[in-house]
């Protein structure tokens, strides 16, 4: 048995001694805040981001630093711990000391529309290559077609034209000539042209022409046949003298072109000399200038029906040579980025195409591609909710695809899954150089590290917040400049040294521990908010120690309902606990009912019946399965206990029934099993327990006490109990030894405690509890292997052989193996 | 001349004969009338010729586009005038109407150059387009008619094969401060609400400061005439001068140009895009 400490029972043997209940300063530990000089929140030097998490900062430093592909990093910790907010202000503060990240543009890819051209650019150099390029067009606008209208443009396209229709009305006046030569006129007809014979210059009659001899009529018609066959061949080549006319005006439009578009071109490029990729898009851009110069001069000023301008496009026909900026720092933002998305749907992430109703059809263009989130973090550090993540379709699958690829490519779900068939791009894929951090819940690590394959290819560095810090006064000095700090973001009066000594309480009560502190800021915040209005509400400029006290009443009172309601059930005698009297195999055990953030303790009859039997003991929570595996872990410990201690010399015959009275919901875990061992030994010992006394804790198979969770809640709901009904002074709480360092009462149970009116008792051992709950002793076997006359060890020894002599008979008579049910 | 002289101006008259379908050229032809409150008649020649032709017992047509030889018959052929003198009819009074225009359309049978002389009036414009294609020209018929119109001393207003602007100003050449062409390019210009752009072919002050009077005269308020000097009144001069000038119109006169009108009318409105109105010169 492990020794007592000081503050509970000395003693060699538990057995031996009575327990004593806990001095009032053992039921809370308050803040000490000699070693922190400050009045109000406001002298206290601010304290934010990576606060008290050791093991998570080095891994979030390991995880930031290191380049090797697949080292991203998971933040876990429970929800409300500030994860989110202190990861980035971390990753803020490391970043700023990097460079900066790469600008990104989209262009129009001339030779194929469809796939844009990334190119990446220096950071911050993208804005002046977009300026570069609208300067360019501005000034084209004004320069082509000035020099289209030029005399000199002007002169070499009439000659031109006049080549080109003098050597077409050549041949046309050749043929006339010819024809009117041979008396034959060209007619023109609605639909084409004819040739007849003239006589006189005048067409010569259908009567005169048949008047005409034979010979004459046939020459002529073979004149005209002949000359049919000069017009078919004339007209034949009408299309290839336009088309040599068009090519000639084609040709010199393009050398007019070339030379106004190649001064300014050069002029561009002589303001972006250090960037290649730029360059050779200039380079791109003077050709498709040349091919469609028409879109800057009047097409038929130049000619040619606007040939070869660019088809329609959403927006300017000039938008074809536009910068789409797709990622450039913002004027303040310095060094790497760091980059939260809070709704990471899939375009969110990868960015989207957008498209315009152009004519009931949707188009788009380079110009209309977004940067998702990647995009905007790409050389610097991306930071996502990993439950938010997880829930958006496709962007889980998204998120590996890019890393394992290390490019963003930007995917248009729509269309992968047939909801659109519009023509879309397939912009280039632009490289990835990120790190990514999800933070979240400890499950959401688990389940994917169990279910997802990938997970641990993409995220090999772990950092795990922890939930509490160890209380000192350097822990406590540290949380009140957290407290200041959060004081001053929130805009919130300053609170003064006992109402930060009140918050480091808290913390350690949300903590459950007077050890720890909780390290849940969010909660912390909340309280800070609350108790500054009411504070507000009293007309006070600081915050005082009662506004606090009022916050953490009013969080209770406005979640109290339910309790209130359990409490009148008992109060009413609906719910049956006595908190005074003794009674055999009945005791008050304590559970804990959490409903949401709220949770509450309550007391619950548990009752044990007892007669000869196979050596079972029946749980009845579990046979009608409101039992959880914990509690049937827990009663079947006790047989283990039974077995080992009583009636060495022959097998149990006991058949038991346990149960929680009144209890119709489920019941799990093992905190009562302490209890029901006592409820059993009363039962089998026929020594009734103390219903002043509530008890919680577990017990092993060699009869110690083992910690529980939620002392402090079982303990105050109990307390309001015994308070409603009026404390006598013999009223209290057995607990596990193990929880004291976790008491973190409310200050009326301390004062009860302090006052005499209520007790909290640590025990150690079962025998230490059944001699409190019983006022006997429980008895050590002597040196005859017996345990003494009049101890409840005794007691339950004589039963048990009782039972098994009862069911030797009963088996002798040959009616054993009855009566194990209840 | 004077400026009431313009009035003297009655009808616009559009030879359909060529090309019986251009609605761009029946547009430009309403539009003026609408400008010069002038009647605009739509005239539309049945060859007798081909009428002719069709009793030939040889007599085949080469058909376009297709460039497929069919024989000629005669029911045919009347069948096809008819259809264009329908389409032709159905097109102008459509396209006047959409202008508010009055228009008035009338078929003639006949020899189409000898038609359209014995129509035409010195107080006539007639509507000539430049050919298109090279197959316009094969006939000559725009010739024959230009010589029909200044036969007549009508005046023309020659549309090239695309016009490029219908908004800007209407600039006329001049010579004298009672050009013909000035006044009726001041009336346009009012009427339209454009500017007048004078192009001079030198610096004569005194000439200039009396055709600006006499645009203003007109009605032309003083913001709304401008003047420019060209370099001589050759196709090439003209077209130089007009570089910037944006116009929607340009005039002038017969007695701008000693000799081969057509040429040159023919080239400004071929570099500028725009329609040239050729003002025909008093009789005598």
């Amino acid at each position: 048995m492990p020794s007592g400490d000081a503050h509970g029972t000395e003693t060699s043997h538990p057995s031996s001694l009575t327990v004593s209940a806990l001095p009032a300063s053992r039921l809370y530990r308050g803040a000490e805040l000699a070693g922190l000089a400050f009045a109000t929140t406001t002298d206290l030097a601010p304290l934010d981001g990576l606060v008290g998490q050791p093991r998570a900062s080095e891994a979030l430093r390991f995880g930031t630093h290191i380049g090797a592909r697949g080292f991203n990093i998971f933040a876990i910790g429970t929800s409300g711990a500030g994860v989110q907010r202190s990861v980035k202000a971390l990753l803020e503060q490391a970043a700023a000391e990097r460079p900066g990240a790469a600008d990104w543009v989209y262009v129009n890819n001339f030779a194929d529309p469809r796939r844009p051209t990334a190119i990446m650019l220096p950071s911050r150099r993208a804005p002046a290559f977009q300026k570069v390029m609208r300067a360019l067009i501005e000034d084209l606008k004004a320069a082509i077609p000035a020099v289209f209208e030029s005399e000199n443009y002007q002169t070499r396209r009439s000659a031109i034209e006049e080549a080109v229709r003098s050597k077409g009305e050549t041949a046309f006046s050749a043929l006339r000539d010819k024809a009117t030569a041979k008396n034959i006129s060209i007619l023109r007809t609605p639909t084409g042209f004819a040739m007849a014979p003239t006589q006189n210059g005048e067409v010569v009659p259908p009567d005169q022409f048949n008047a005409w001899p034979e010979e004459k009529r046939h020459e002529t018609e073979a004149g005209i046949r002949e000359l049919e066959k000069e017009l078919e061949q004339t007209l034949r080549g009408i299309p290839r003298l336009e088309k040599e006319r068009r090519d000639a005006v084609r040709a010199l439009d393009r050398e007019t072109a070339r030379y106004a578009i190649g001064q300014s071109i050069d002029e561009a490029k002589g303001q972006v000399p250090d960037l290649p990729a730029v360059l050779a898009h200039l380079d791109t851009v003077r050709d498709d200038l040349v091919d469609n110069v028409y879109l800057f001069v009047n097409p038929q000023a130049a000619g040619e029906d606007g040939a070869g301008a660019a088809p329609a496009r959403p927006g300017s026909p000039f938008d074809r040579y536009e910068v789409n900026v797709l990622v450039t720092p913002i004027d303040h933002e310095a060094g790497a980025p760091v980059v939260e998305e809070l709704h990471p749907t899939l375009s969110n992430l990868v960015g989207r195409i957008e498209h315009l109703s152009e004519q009931g059809m949707l188009v788009t263009n380079f110009r209309l591609i977004r940067a998702g989130a990647l995009h905007r973090a790409n050389g610097g550090t991306i930071l996502l909710d990993a439950r938010s993540l997880l829930l958006e379709p496709f962007s889980w699958q998204a998120l590996k695809r890019a890393l394992s690829q290390r490019e963003v490519a930007i995917e248009d779900i729509a269309r992968f899954a047939g909801f659109a068939t519009t023509v879309s791009l397939e912009p280039d894929p632009i490289p990835l150089d990120i790190k990514v951090i999800l933070y979240g819940e400890r499950i959401l690590y688990y389940m994917l590290a169990a279910a997802d394959p990938d997970f641990a290819q993409h995220f090999k560095v772990l950092a795990d917040f922890d939930d509490e810090i160890d209380r000192s006064a350097d822990s406590e000095a540290m949380l009140a400049r957290i407290i200041g700090a959060l004081a001053s973001r929130e805009g919130l009066k300053p609170f003064d040294r006992e109402a930060v000594a009140r918050l480091i309480e808290q913390a350690a009560r949300l903590a459950d521990d007077q050890g720890k502190l909780t390290l849940g800021t969010e909660k912390i915040r909340d309280l800070l908010v609350e108790a500054a209005f009411w504070a507000g509400d009293a007309k006070r400029e600081v915050v005082n120690r009662a506004d606090v006290d009022r916050a953490i009443d009013e969080q209770i009172r406005r979640a109290a309902r339910v309790r209130e309601r359990s409490a009148e059930m008992i109060l009413r005698d609906i719910a049956l606990i006595d908190t005074t009297g003794s009674r055999i195999g009945q005791i008050n055990g304590l559970s804990v009912m959490s409903l949401g953030d709220f949770a509450f303790g309550r007391p619950t009859r548990i009752t044990c019946r007892v007669h000869p039997g196979v050596g079972r003991i029946l749980d009845i929570e579990r046979e009608v399965e409101l039992g959880g595996p914990l509690h049937s872990k827990g009663v079947l410990i006790l047989s283990g206990f039974l077995a080992g201690r009583y009636a060495l010399d022959a097998p149990i015959s006991l058949s038991a029934s346990l149960v929680f009275e009144q209890s119709y919901g489920g019941v799990d875990g093992d905190s009562a099993s302490s209890t029901e061992l006592y409820a059993l030994l009363s039962a089998l010992a026929e020594t009734p327990l103390r219903q002043d006394l509530a008890v919680t804790g577990s017990v092993n198979q060699l009869g110690e006490i083992q910690a529980i969770g939620g002392v402090n809640d079982k303990i105050e709901g109990y307390f309001e109990i015994c308070q409603a009904r009026g404390l006598t002074g013999a009223q209290g709480v057995m607990i596990p030894q193990a929880n004291v360092q976790h008491l973190m009462l409310r200050a009326d149970v301390v004062a009860a405690c302090a006052d005499g009116r209520f007790a909290i008792y640590p025990v150690r051992a079962i025998d230490q509890g059944i001699a409190l709950l019983t006022g006997r002793a429980a008895g050590e076997r002597g040196t005859d292997g017996a345990y003494p006359e009049g101890s409840i060890n005794r007691a339950v020894e004589d039963r048990l052989r009782a039972f098994a002599k009862s069911r030797r008979t009963l088996a002798g008579d040959g009616a054993a193996g009855g009566g194990d049910v209840t | 001349m004077s400026a009431d002289d313009v009035t003297a101006y009655r009808r616009i008259i559009l030879d359909l004969y060529q090309s019986f379908a251009n609605r761009r050229a029946m547009a430009q032809a309403a539009e003026l009338a609408r400008l010069l409150r002038l009647d605009l008649l739509g005239v539309y020649i049945e060859d007798e010729a081909v009428h002719e032709l069709a009793g030939l017992p040889f007599a085949r047509e080469l058909r376009l586009p297709s460039h497929e030889w069919v024989l000629v018959d005669a029911d045919q052929v009347a069948a096809d005038f008819r259809h264009a003198a329908t389409t032709a009819e159905r097109m102008l009074a459509e396209t006047a109407a959409t202008l508010g225009v009055a228009s008035v359309f009338q078929t003639m049978r006949g020899d189409p150059a000898e038609a359209i002389a014995g129509l035409l009036r010195a107080s006539d414009i007639i509507v000539l387009t430049e050919p298109r294609t090279h197959g316009e020209l094969l006939t000559g018929a725009l010739a024959q008619s230009w010589r029909a119109a200044l036969g007549a001393g009508a005046s023309v207003l020659l549309l090239p094969p695309k016009v490029t602007r219908r908004r800007g100003p209407v600039a006329v050449l001049v010579a004298d401060p009672e050009d013909r062409g000035l006044i009726t390019a001041a009336r346009i210009a009012l009427a339209a609400d454009e500017t007048l752009l004078i192009l001079l072919t030198g610096s004569d002050a005194t000439l200039c400061e009396a055709a600006v009077r006499t645009a203003r005269a007109i009605g032309l308020p003083q913001g709304r005439v401008r003047t420019h000097i060209v370099a001589g009144t050759s196709a090439q001069s003209i077209v130089q001068g007009l570089a910037q000038a944006n116009e929607r119109l340009f005039v002038l006169s017969c007695d701008m140009l000693s000799q081969e009108h057509a040429e040159i009318v023919t080239r400004i409105a071929a570099a500028r895009g725009v329609p040239v109105l050729l003002v025909a010169c008093p009789s005598g």
